[in-house]
C-alpha cells in the first residue's frame, strides 16, 4: 500500500506504524495530509506514504489507545488531529529502538560497514 | 490556490460514501485529505472534477472500499496476537488440569473435581471459542468457515458433556448424545463433501474423515457405559430377597418371643429391648439416608423401594453426614450401640466366645481404599444403595442372632 519512489514495498512493510508514531512524537499533533507531506519532505521524496495505508493505520492506533484525537472545524469540514497518548509514547520509543537495533543487525549481517581488514 | 467550496465538499463526501466508506470518522478524514490535496496541489486552470477524479486513485489499488475493509480488519483483529497467546495458554492449562484431575481422581486425592471442572471449562469456553474466532479469520472460504464453526460448536457440546459425565452432573448423557450424533452424522459428512472434491485436500480429507468416524464411533459406543442393566436388575432381586428375609426374621423373632415361658421372658427382657432399640436406630439411619439423597420425606423414605432410588446421588453429602460424630445418626454411634448390645448379651449370661462372630465390627482392607475401619468401610465411601443394603443386612443379622441367643438361653435351662 506504499508508494515508494526508491524502495521496494517489501523493504518498508511493517514500518508505517513506527514512522507515524515517531513523527507524532517529534511534532506533537498532526492531521493525515500533514503526515504524508512531512514524510515526503523529510525523506526528500524517497518515501511517500499512501493515503490507503495511512488511514487504516491511524484508526487502528487510535482504537488501540496509542493515539488520541481532537477535531477542528475548517468551515464545515472536520479536521482530525492525532496526538500520542502515554501508551503511544512508550510504543513509539519501543518501536524506534527495536528498528534501530534491527538496522544495526542488518548492517552487520549484510556487511555494509567496511571493517578493518576487509578492505 | 483553489478554495474548496461547501458544495464541492458535499460532492466529495457523497462520492466517498457512494464508494463504500461507511465509518463516519474515516469519511471525514478522507474528505479533509482530498480537500487538502486539491487546495495545495491543484494547478491553475484545471477543472475541479477532473483533478478530483485524477487524485482519488491515490487512495486505493482497485476501489476506495479497500480502505474501509483494511480499517475494519486492523481494528477487528487488533487482538489477534493476544488471542493466539491466550489460545496457547488456555490449551496448556486445560490439558494439564484435565490430566492432573484424572490422575487425582484415579488415586482418590482431594481436588480432583476442581481440576477437572476448571480444565473442562477453560477447554470448552476459552480454548475452543478462540479456535473458532481465529479459524474464521484465517479461513478464506465461507463454506470452510461454516463447516469448522459447526465442528467446533459440537466439540464444545461434547467436551461439556464429558465434563458433566465425569462430575456425575445431570444432563451429561443428553449433551454427549446430541454432540456426538451431530458430529458423526452431521459434521463428518459435511466435512467430507465440502473438501473431497478439491484435489489438494483429497488425501487429507479422506484420512481425517476415517479418523473422525473412528473416534466418534468409539465415543458413541462408550457414552452409555453405566451399570449394565443385568447387574442392576440382579442386584435389585438380591436386595428384594434380603428385604423378604428381614421381614421373615422379624416375624420369627416375634413368634419365638411369644413362645417363651414367663421366667425365661424376664431373663431375656433386657436383650430383647436392646435388640429393638438397636433396630430402631438402624431404621432411623436408613430413613435419614434416603431422605438426604432422594429428595423425599420421611414417610415415603420408610417405604421406598431400592428400585426407585437414584444411585450415587449426593453420595458425598451422605458420606459426610454418616461420618460426622456431631450428627445424631452416624456410623460411629451405630458401632457404639452395637458394642453396647453385645455387652448386654454378655451380661445376660453368654460368654465372649459365644459371641465371637456376632456382628463383625472388624475393619476391612480393599484394593481401592486400603485399610479401613468398620465405619469407614461401610459409610465412608457409601452410596445410598450400599448403606441401605448394609443396614438391611445388619437388621437381618440382629434378628437371627437374637433368635440364636434365645435358643442358647433355653438350652442353658
Amino acid at each position: 500500500m506504499y508508494i515508494c519512489l526508491m524502495y521496494s514495498s517489501e523493504l518498508i512493510k511493517g514500518t508505517l506504524k513506527t514512522i507515524v508514531l515517531n513523527l507524532l512524537k517529534e511534532e506533537g499533533r498532526m492531521y493525515g495530509y500533514e503526515i504524508t507531506q512531512r514524510v515526503k519532505v523529510l525523506t526528500e521524496d524517497k518515501i511517500q506514504i499512501t493515503e490507503g495505508a495511512l488511514y487504516p493505520t491511524l484508526h487502528a492506533l487510535e482504537k488501540n489507545g496509542e493515539l488520541e484525537t481532537e477535531k477542528e472545524y475548517i468551515g464545515k469540514r472536520v479536521r482530525k488531529y492525532y496526538r500520542l497518548t502515554d501508551q503511544g509514547l512508550e510504543t513509539a520509543n519501543d518501536r524506534v529502538s527495536e528498528f534501530s537495533d534491527f538496522v544495526n543487525t542488518m548492517k552487520f549481517l549484510l556487511d555494509l560497514e567496511p571493517r578493518l581488514g576487509n578492505a | 490556490m483553489h478554495r474548496v467550496s461547501e458544495k464541492e465538499e458535499q460532492l466529495i463526501l457523497d462520492d466517498i460514501k457512494r464508494r463504500g466508506v461507511v465509518t463516519e470518522d474515516l469519511q471525514h478524514n478522507l474528505l479533509d485529505h482530498v480537500c487538502c490535496i486539491i487546495e495545495n496541489e491543484m494547478p491553475e486552470g484545471v477543472s475541479f472534477l477532473g483533478f478530483y477524479e485524477s487524485i482519488i486513485p491515490r487512495f486505493f489499488n482497485k476501489e476506495l472500499k479497500e480502505l474501509q475493509v483494511e480499517t475494519d480488519n486492523l481494528i477487528r483483529f487488533k487482538n489477534y496476537y493476544a488471542m493466539k497467546k491466550t489460545l496457547y495458554i488456555a490449551g496448556i492449562v486445560s490439558s494439564l488440569m484435565t490430566i492432573l484431575g484424572a490422575i487425582f481422581k484415579t488415586f482418590h486425592l482431594q481436588g480432583a473435581s476442581v481440576l477437572i471442572v476448571l480444565g473442562g471449562l477453560s477447554f470448552s469456553f476459552i480454548f475452543l471459542p478462540l479456535i473458532i474466532a481465529l479459524k474464521f479469520k484465517d479461513e478464506e472460504s465461507k463454506t470452510d468457515k461454516l463447516v469448522f464453526g459447526i465442528g467446533f460448536l459440537l466439540a464444545i457440546l461434547v467436551s461439556v458433556g464429558v465434563m458433566f459425565k465425569l462430575m456425575h452432573w445431570p444432563m451429561a448423557n443428553i449433551l454427549m448424545q446430541v454432540g456426538i450424533t451431530g458430529f458423526v452424522f452431521g459434521y463428518v459428512p459435511l466435512y467430507f463433501i465440502t473438501r473431497v472434491r478439491r484435489p489438494e485436500l483429497k488425501f487429507n480429507t479422506m484420512v481425517n474423515t476415517v479418523l473422525m468416524l473412528a473416534c466418534g464411533g468409539f465415543l458413541y459406543a462408550m457414552f452409555n457405559l453405566g451399570h449394565s442393566h443385568y447387574v442392576r436388575d440382579s442386584f435389585f432381586v438380591m436386595h428384594q430377597n434380603m428385604r423378604h428375609q428381614v421381614d421373615n426374621s422379624n416375624q420369627e423373632l416375634e413368634e419365638r418371643t411369644a413362645e417363651l415361658n414367663d421366667s425365661l421372658k424376664i431373663d431375656v427382657q433386657n436383650v430383647l429391648e436392646a435388640t429393638a432399640a438397636l433396630k430402631s436406630y438402624i431404621e432411623r439411619i436408613r430413613v435419614n439416608s434416603i431422605v438426604t439423597t432422594q429428595n423425599t420425606n420421611e414417610v415415603n423414605a420408610a417405604t421406598m423401594n431400592i428400585t426407585s432410588m437414584s444411585w450415587g446421588v449426593s453420595a458425598e453429602r451422605l458420606q459426610d453426614e454418616l461420618m460426622d460424630p456431631e450428627k445424631e445418626l452416624n456410623g460411629l454411634e451405630l458401632k457404639q450401640k452395637i458394642l453396647d448390645w453385645k455387652k448386654t448379651i454378655v451380661e445376660s449370661g453368654l460368654s465372649d466366645e459365644d459371641l465371637e462372630h456376632w456382628v463383625d465390627l472388624d475393619g476391612m482392607t480393599t484394593l481401592e481404599f486400603g485399610k479401613q475401619s468398620w465405619e469407614e468401610a461401610h459409610f465412608g465411601h457409601a452410596t445410598v444403595v450400599s448403606v441401605v443394603t448394609y443396614l438391611d443386612q445388619l437388621s437381618l443379622e440382629l434378628n437371627m442372632r437374637t433368635i440364636q441367643y434365645l435358643n442358647i438361653k433355653e438350652e442353658q435351662r
